[in-house]
């Protein structure tokens, strides 16, 4: 890589810088603190350089193990127990979903619409989605689908009697792993807010008040028109100003 | 809705989503005896290919025609001629050529440092039949053989070499994002180019050649069209094409670009390449494959033999311009989905 010319090495760079952008306001949304989100990075990048032998035929990235700790985190922080199961139920049906695919479907990228590194947190996103509408259900669903095909990919060598070994989130911070969390919580964000605009906005019936605040656009502290009439009105009658401001509010 | 409902409910969704254009699969590298036919306007075979080929994948043939598909009709991709590609202009004797050349810019290699080129196999079972006696062996194709030879050739050339083993079966969907973990702990080697070396599952004679009275097969490069890098990847595909014609014509059998991410948003020097197809002898495939080796240098504009003394130097200009364009396409894209995103997020409740 030392001798990629000046305008490679910035394309290099601007993608992880933007990539890690974008997985930093993913992990703000999981509810970590954007402190917590920023350390959660920067260790599984230190961490993608860190490779720990399970044995003498399956490596675990540490990388790849902060982020499957991370999903179980965020599960341990899923609201209710019932959220909890839908999303242990997503990371199953996504998890059967690809490997019924890698099974069945052809061997080559180009037979799906779109490269199996994009069906995963498509699946994922969905599942996660309509499993519990939550964007955790959908990490939860994507890291653990994806690890259970690095087991699965153990088990096929070992019954097979082939050589080779299984790097679990072995691509680090770029593992398929890592890759489909981030986009199923996206997805899943996109399908949840563009459903929620189209039936007009959030449903507020029976939601606690201090949410339902948070969810409505703030207002401004001062219109700009009224801005402009409380300048006038160092001039001009206080008491008509005031009438004025009744009547835009109605 | 009870749970078990729910659960049944999302397995059949995402059997449709999973399968929804999964429908061709029927084919795959391995399975031999099918393989797909671009026709031109006139029904002029132009190339075949063991590949899936969609609609919109595109195809650069030997003679820097460029062509689009516009219909499948079973395997058979009828296209239309898009004219000529503009090729870059490779520079043979960088050390000669080093103050420039048609206006292309030139550096210095960095001193001291050999250059690096990383190999790996994400289909770990191909072979070739008449040599390995069947099309797929798993975990130890024939393609290993082949991936030797590059790996010995590159070094004698005075590259450093870093040569990945990994298996990753069994072949399927999934090969690549196993393969994608060996890509990346390749790249941690700074490798100036990453190679995955396939075989193509079509006729041998759409491979066969010979070049100086050897026989060999043709070399075909495959750039991935659903991946961020594609512009970056397709300029360097035309930069390998452009010095394997100045320096063996003959053997490159064009760049296929087509759906599929191969691993190459990892970097913008991942190259996919099939060597001869499943049809062909081994031997001619090492040659085909030791051939395209001594053509790397070229590609990179330097000396590996020499890196450490000699000043070489590389060219910048197109690979500048196809990384700027990337780059461009990546701020748009990325702007666009943040500016969506803050749409979808802006507005109030429903009441």
């Amino acid at each position: 890589m030392v001798n990629f010319p000046f305008g490679l090495i910035a394309l290099v760079v601007i993608s992880i810088l933007i990539y890690f952008g974008v997985a930093h306001r993913v992990l703000d949304r999981l509810r970590l603190s954007d402190k917590a989100a920023l350390a959660v990075i920067a260790a599984i990048i230190i961490g993608s350089f860190i490779d720990i032998p399970l044995g003498p035929r399956i490596v675990i990235n540490l990388g790849g193990l902060i982020a499957v700790g991370l999903a179980g985190y965020v599960l341990l922080g899923a609201g209710t127990s019932y959220e909890k199961i839908r999303a242990i139920v997503a990371a199953g049906v996504t998890a059967l979903a690809l490997f019924l695919a890698g099974r069945f479907l052809g061997a080559e990228p180009e037979n799906m619409f779109i490269d199996p590194l994009y069906i995963y947190p498509i699946v994922a996103g969905i599942v996660g989605y309509l499993a519990g509408r939550s964007r955790r259900g959908a990490f939860f669903a994507a890291v653990i689908g994806v690890l259970t095909l690095d087991v699965g990919q153990y088990f096929y060598l070992v019954r097979a009697g082939q050589a080779g070994t299984v790097h679990i989130g072995g691509a680090g911070a770029f593992d398929a792993l890592i890759l489909a969390g981030i986009l199923a919580v996206l997805l899943a964000e996109l399908i949840g807010e563009t459903l929620e605009r189209i039936q007009g906005g959030p449903k507020t019936e029976g939601r606690p008040e201090e949410l339902i605040k948070n969810l409505q656009e703030p207002e401004p502290a001062r219109k700009p028109a009224e801005i402009y009439q409380v300048k006038n009105s160092d001039r001009d009658n206080q008491e008509e100003d005031d009438q004025d401001r009744g009547d835009e509010r109605d | 809705m009870s749970v078990i409902k729910r659960c049944f409910l999302l397995t059949i969704i995402m059997f449709v989503i999973v399968a929804a254009g999964g429908s061709a699969m029927a084919h795959s590298e391995t399975s031999g005896g099918q393989y797909f036919t671009l026709i031109d306007e006139n029904s002029n075979v132009i190339h075949m290919t063991g590949m899936m080929v969609n609609k919109g994948d595109e195809y650069i043939s030997a003679d820097n025609s460029r062509y689009r598909v516009v219909e499948i009709a079973g395997h058979t991709a009828r296209c239309v001629y898009q004219g000529k590609e503009k090729m870059p202009v490779i520079n043979d004797s960088p050390r000669t050529n080093a103050l420039g050349y048609s206006g292309t810019r030139l550096a210095p290699v960095a001193a001291n440092k050999k250059p690096t080129i990383a190999i790996y196999h994400t289909h770990s079972d191909e072979s070739y039949v008449p040599s390995d006696g069947a099309e797929s062996v798993n975990g130890k194709g024939g393609i290993y053989d082949v991936g030797k030879a590059l790996n010995n050739r590159l070094q004698q050339l005075g590259f450093n070499v870093q040569y990945n083993h990994n298996n990753h079966n069994p072949h399927d969907v999934n090969a690549y994002s196993r393969s994608r973990k060996t890509a990346a702990n390749l790249l941690k080697q700074g490798p100036d180019v990453i190679l995955d070396v396939h075989r193509d599952a079509v006729p041998a004679e759409q491979y066969s050649t010979e070049v100086k009275g050897t026989e060999a097969t043709k070399v075909k490069l495959v750039v991935g069209n659903q991946n961020p890098n594609m512009k970056t990847n397709l300029e360097f595909a035309k930069r390998m094409k452009a010095a394997m014609d100045k320096k063996t014509p003959g053997l490159s059998n064009g760049i296929f670009i087509g759906k599929g991410d191969y691993n190459q948003d990892l970097s913008p020097r991942a190259m996919l390449i099939e060597v001869g197809a499943h049809t062909n002898k081994k031997n001619d495939a090492t040659q085909g494959v030791m051939l395209f080796a001594d053509t790397l240098p070229a590609v990179l504009g330097i000396n590996p033999a020499n890196a450490n003394t000699t000043p070489a130097a590389k060219p910048l200009s197109t690979q500048n311009q196809g990384a700027g364009t990337t780059i461009l396409i990546i701020l748009v894209v990325v702007a666009a989905a943040a500016g969506g995103f803050y749409l979808l997020n802006r507005g109030s409740t429903s009441k």
